[in-house]
Formats: structure tokens, sequence, C-alpha cells
């Protein structure tokens, strides 16, 4: 069983990279066997991935028992790069049909063997404007995603605020509670 | 008015845009018509333009150049979409991430957000949800947040916000609702 760590930034050498890669070596101190998936190097599609891409972070997604998003929070919601991978992922074409209560099945037992799910983020403005905008990522990773993972699966939201104003010290100490947070759970 | 097209048109034969051009026909509205669907706009970030963002040029690329103008322009902005399971479809998402740059949707003063669309008096989101509405309200319903609550920081402070939403599309009730559907969105965009 291993980490899924999906990356979603544009720009290689951003302070979102420097996140993935502190992930990364968060997981590798905490001897978790992980797996990167970066969408943008990968050249993922976020309208239409191909059915052997989606194939292929299927299987990923399913054998991991952790999940860690790192990306951007653009518009108090998730950058469409990583929607699309939500949307063709991990619920696909399992939408709901008449007589069939629980929609979200297939997505269920894509998520079946997670035992912790973070979300690592960074937002341009401040946690106040960000609650005055709705936070519309993290209600949809909070009440969306979460409850269609095992009930014992923690989630982990860590967000570095006010990114457009932040010092040096703010993001190294953003990188310090990141090791903190994930290597208490990996 | 700029209107935003971010609904599939191959799916239930363009029914969703029938229905707002119906709608709109009869309005004396100045209908400029942005087409996710038509050409190729590209719905993620790009590195290029995520590279300009702060640069005072952020609209780089030429399949959003003109969308910039165009929304800065405008005194309603609607949008139209089938809801999907994070709230707006991609590519809609990207329409938002990519236009409303600084220098378009906001401006950033010592790190604060200033408002950019204070031309926009009204805003309207027209959603076709498959899901039921108890659904949609449990997972936060992510596309009627940002459009309709997010970006009420950067448009004019007392813009009228109107969502018009069709629930459940495939129940046994669904051309009752969709009758409603239909009432409320002629209601909507001709006193828009």
């Amino acid at each position: 069983m291993s980490t899924l760590v999906v990356f979603c930034h544009p720009v290689p050498d951003s302070f979102g990279a420097a996140v993935a890669a502190q992930v990364v070596e968060t997981l590798d101190a905490a001897g978790a066997e992980h797996r990167l998936v970066d969408l943008y190097a990968d050249g993922f599609s976020p309208v239409d991935a191909g059915a052997s891409t989606i194939k292929t972070h299927r299987e990923a997604l399913a054998g991991a028992s952790g999940l860690v998003l790192v990306y951007p929070t653009w518009w108090s919601g998730l950058p469409a790069m990583l929607a699309g991978w939500f949307e063709q992922v991990v619920v696909g074409d399992s939408l709901p049909r008449p007589g069939r209560p629980d929609t979200s099945a297939a997505a269920r037992d894509l998520l079946a063997n997670l035992r912790y799910m973070a979300a690592v983020t960074t937002h341009g403005s401040s946690k106040f404007v960000n609650a005055v905008q709705g936070e519309a990522g993290l209600h949809f990773l909070r009440h969306g995603v979460h409850p269609l993972c095992p009930a014992t699966c923690k989630m982990q939201w860590l967000a570095f605020y006010d990114s457009d104003r932040s010092s040096m010290a703010d993001r190294r100490l953003f990188l310090a509670r990141v090791a903190r947070r994930l290597g208490s759970v990996a | 008015m700029v209107l935003v097209l971010a609904d599939d048109p191959t799916v239930d034969d363009g029914g969703l845009r029938r229905a707002v051009e119906a709608a709109l026909a009869s309005a004396d509205h100045d209908v400029d018509v942005i087409d996710l669907h038509e050409g190729d706009f590209n719905p993620a970030m790009t590195t290029a333009g995520r590279r300009a963002y702060h640069s005072g040029q952020p609209l780089v690329e030429p399949d959003v150049a003109d969308f910039g103008p165009r929304v800065l322009a405008a005194e309603a902005l609607v949008f139209v979409y089938r809801a999907t399971w994070t709230g707006m479809p991609p590519l809609l998402k990207g329409f938002v991430d990519r236009t409303l740059v600084p220098g378009v949707g906001f401006h950033l003063v010592d790190g604060k957000l200033r408002r950019g669309l204070v031309r926009v008096r009204r805003l309207a989101a027209v959603a076709v949800h498959d899901r039921s509405r108890s659904e949609v309200l449990s997972v936060r319903d992510g596309g009627r947040r940002i459009l309709l609550r997010t970006m009420r920081l950067i448009v004019h402070p007392r813009c009228r916000r109107r969502y018009v939403a069709l629930y459940d599309t495939r129940s046994e009730r669904a051309a009752a609702a969709r009758r409603r559907f239909a009432a409320k969105l002629d209601r909507v965009l001709v006193g828009l």
C-alpha cells in the first residue's frame, strides 16, 4: 500500500512545486511508499484525458492507502486541471441512474483503501477573504470526497493563506508545518 | 451582457442552450456569446499564463486574449452549464481561472483584493443538475458557490445575483420540473 501524491501547478519553479517536494521528502522520511503524479508535466487533459490514462490513474488510486493533493486554490476552488482529474478519474461515468440511490458506488470502490487524505494548498488571499468567498474547494473535499472514503479515513487540510503577501519566513514555516502534520499520518 | 456557454451542445441535443436562447429572444439584451465549446479553449491555466499572472499583461495566450475586454465591457454575466460533481464543469472553471486574472477580474493593491468588474450589476448562473437538490446541497454546490458567492467580491457591491437550476433530470417528475425551470429561466433572463 502506498500514498498517491497528485501535484497540480503549471509552473515548475513555483512555491507549489516546493510544497510538493516537501511532501515527497516527508513521505520518504516516514518510510512511506509513494507515487507522484504531476498533472501538468504528464500533459493530463482536464476535459478528455483518454481511456488508457484514466485507467492508469484509477489503478494508482485504487491501490493507494493515502491520497495527498498539492494544488493552488483559485477562485476558492480546485484549479480546472485538478477538477478535471476528479471528474474523469474519480467519478467518471458513475453519474446517477434511476433506481440506484447510491450514486457514487464506483467512486467509493476507488477510494476504499484510503487511510488518510490530505489537501495541501496555497491561497493568494487571506483566510478571512477565503471564508467570505465560501471555500468551495474545502467544501468539495470535505463534503463531496471525504464521505466517500472509508469511515476510518482521516482528512487533513493544510492551507497556506495570504501567499500574495507572504515572506520567505512564512513559506518556510508552512513547509515545516506540512512536514510535521503529514509526517504524523503518513 | 456576456453569456458564457459551457454546456456540451451534443448532450440532449443542445436543449439547455436552446432554452436559454428562447428565454433571451423576447428580451431586449445586447448579448455577447462566449461559447467555450467552440474553437480550442484550453481550460488548464498554462505555464506562460501563470508566469504572466502578476505582470500587468496577464492575458498572453491567444485563446483568452479577447475574453478580458469582453468581460470588462459587460454589465451582466450569465453562465450556462451542466453541473458536475465538483460543481461546474472544468471547462467553465478554466474560464474563470484564466480570464478573471489581475487587471480584469480584480486588482491587487498591496496584496489586497480590489474589485475588477465594477460595471457588472447582474450575475446569473443557469445550471442543470443530474442529481437531486438534496444531493447537490450535501456536496455544497461548488458551481453556485464560486459563480455567485466568490464572484461577489469582484463585481459591483450591489450586484443582483440569480440562480436558475433544474435538478434530478432523470426522475419521473422531470417534465413538470422542466416546465418550472423554463418559466423561471424566462422570468430571470428577461428581467435581468
